[in-house]
């Protein structure tokens, strides 16, 4: 209200970026574990000896995560 | 420097004098028992497990009770020794209809009472009549079903008290700038009115750019809510002290507002860019739209984990620091007057750790919500970094 248009940010001009990279990061992490989670609970039905589902959704958990970090620090 | 270093020394010098008293005492009491006490001793302390009882004599200390209790929520508000403030029980059962009676009747889970009874602190039905010791009733499992608990319970009460400190300060804010204007701000206006200002112009400004107006009561709410309630949280006296915001129902509730908020205000070019993202092959959205997906669900999980574990995680440190005390008093009194030095010397620096993150937390919780509303309301021109 009363504050001049020129006052200094009080948050460190970073914060902002290590906010958004940190996002990432627990998505990454969330979606390595969804998968995975998703993966060994599909195990659960097929009984096999080899947990197919589960190495399968920890793969594609990962290469989601890559494809989204990728995309989310792509600079346009 | 100086008195520092031997404030430290006196310190170190206290631990090490009590440790040595207790390691005699601990010698000679071993040295003169054998197996067969020491096991005699083990079944005792099974049977204190098994069976606590808060009855005078003995009762060996149980420090994952003690912080668990301290940090969960209760049927009923303990004030000191046992001396505990009954909190009204309110209860929805399909089947037997609303109930509500004091807590006070259950007799710290001892009794039961209208058809229920507390059972590892949560309100389950019995069959049993009024008065039954609860220890031997037993549970009704499809009765219990039925059940839902809306009683007001500690957090709840503490809940009420930060909301009705935070109506008398911005209610009295609101008067003065009524009465007095946009002038210089006096009285509890002049503390809040900068705090106000860093969450419109650092937090909701920076993030949300030109429609940031909307997001302001919400986001306001969200940061004085939040922050009381971890300020509250760490004053052990009475209308203070519940774990509001280390509830993880209540930062749930409040990350499934922001979700909503969220949800409802994203534009066409977010939603394009959380199904479909531009400029992407075929074959990548596949696996990155299911990713985007999960992200619109993991971003406010990830708000509602990190605000609870913050500050559970602070008040069982110190809580801890406490039990420590205890712990080693068990095994020889010195030993836990030397402790108790190192133990307060950390529980002060843990207190101003959690006093830190009181204020970071409630910022980041406002900071990340006001991100998420920007990244939902931002056009395709106003894309940056």
């Amino acid at each position: 209200m009363t504050a001049p248009k020129t006052r200094r940010s009080l948050i460190p001009s970073g914060t902002k970026d290590y906010m958004r990279y940190s996002g990432i990061g627990l998505t990454m992490a969330g979606c390595v574990t969804v998968c995975t989670l998703l993966g060994r609970w599909l195990d659960g039905f097929t009984g096999w000896r080899v947990p197919v589902c589960t190495i399968a959704g920890a793969l594609i958990g990962v290469a989601g995560a890559m494809a989204y970090l990728f995309r989310a620090t792509r600079k346009p | 420097m100086k008195a520092l270093i031997r404030a430290t020394f006196l310190t170190l010098s206290t631990l090490l004098v009590g440790a040595i008293a207790a390691q005699s005492g601990a010698h000679t009491g071993h040295d003169s028992s054998h197996a067969a006490v020491s096991n005699a001793q083990l079944d005792a302390e099974d049977v204190a497990e098994e069976h606590p009882t808060h009855a005078e004599g003995h009762t060996k200390f149980n420090p994952g009770e003690m912080i668990m209790g301290h940090v969960g929520d209760e049927h009923g508000w303990h004030l000191w020794g046992h001396t505990t403030l009954p909190l009204p029980i309110i209860i929805y059962n399909t089947e037997r209809g609303f109930t509500s009676f004091s807590s006070g009747h259950f007799d710290h889970g001892h009794k039961t009472y209208g058809g229920y009874m507390l059972h590892e602190g949560k309100v389950v039905a019995t069959t049993a009549a009024d008065g039954t010791d609860a220890h031997h009733a037993a549970i009704d499992e499809a009765l219990t079903k039925a059940t839902w608990d809306v009683s007001i319970t500690k957090n709840v009460l503490g809940m009420l008290v930060s909301i009705t400190i935070m109506l008398l300060v911005f209610l009295s804010v609101a008067r003065h700038y009524r009465t007095n204007g946009l002038g210089a701000p006096k009285g509890i206006a002049r503390f809040i009115e900068p705090i106000i200002l860093f969450v419109r112009d650092d937090v909701a400004k920076a993030n949300i750019g030109p429609g940031y107006a909307r997001f302001m009561p919400y986001l306001l709410t969200v940061f004085f809510f939040i922050l009381i309630n971890n300020l509250m949280g760490l004053i052990p006296i009475f209308p203070f002290g519940a774990n509001v915001s280390g509830s993880i129902s209540v930062t749930f509730a409040l990350a499934a507002i922001t979700f909503i908020i969220t949800l409802i205000n994203g534009n066409r070019h977010y939603w394009g860019h959380i199904l479909a993202m531009p400029g992407v092959p075929k074959p990548v959205l596949f696996i990155l739209t299911p990713v985007e997906i999960l992200g619109v669900f993991l971003r406010p999980a990830i708000l509602m984990i990190r605000l609870f574990a913050n500050i559970t995680a602070g008040h069982i440190i110190v809580l801890s620091f406490f039990a420590l005390i205890f712990i080693f008093g068990e095994i020889h009194a010195g030993l836990g007057w030397g402790v108790s030095i190192f133990s307060l010397v950390f529980t002060v620096f843990m207190s101003m750790m959690e006093l830190l993150v009181a204020f970071i937390q409630a910022f980041v919780f406002t900071f990340l919500s006001a991100m998420y509303f920007g990244s939902a309301i931002e056009g395709a021109h106003a894309e940056h970094h």
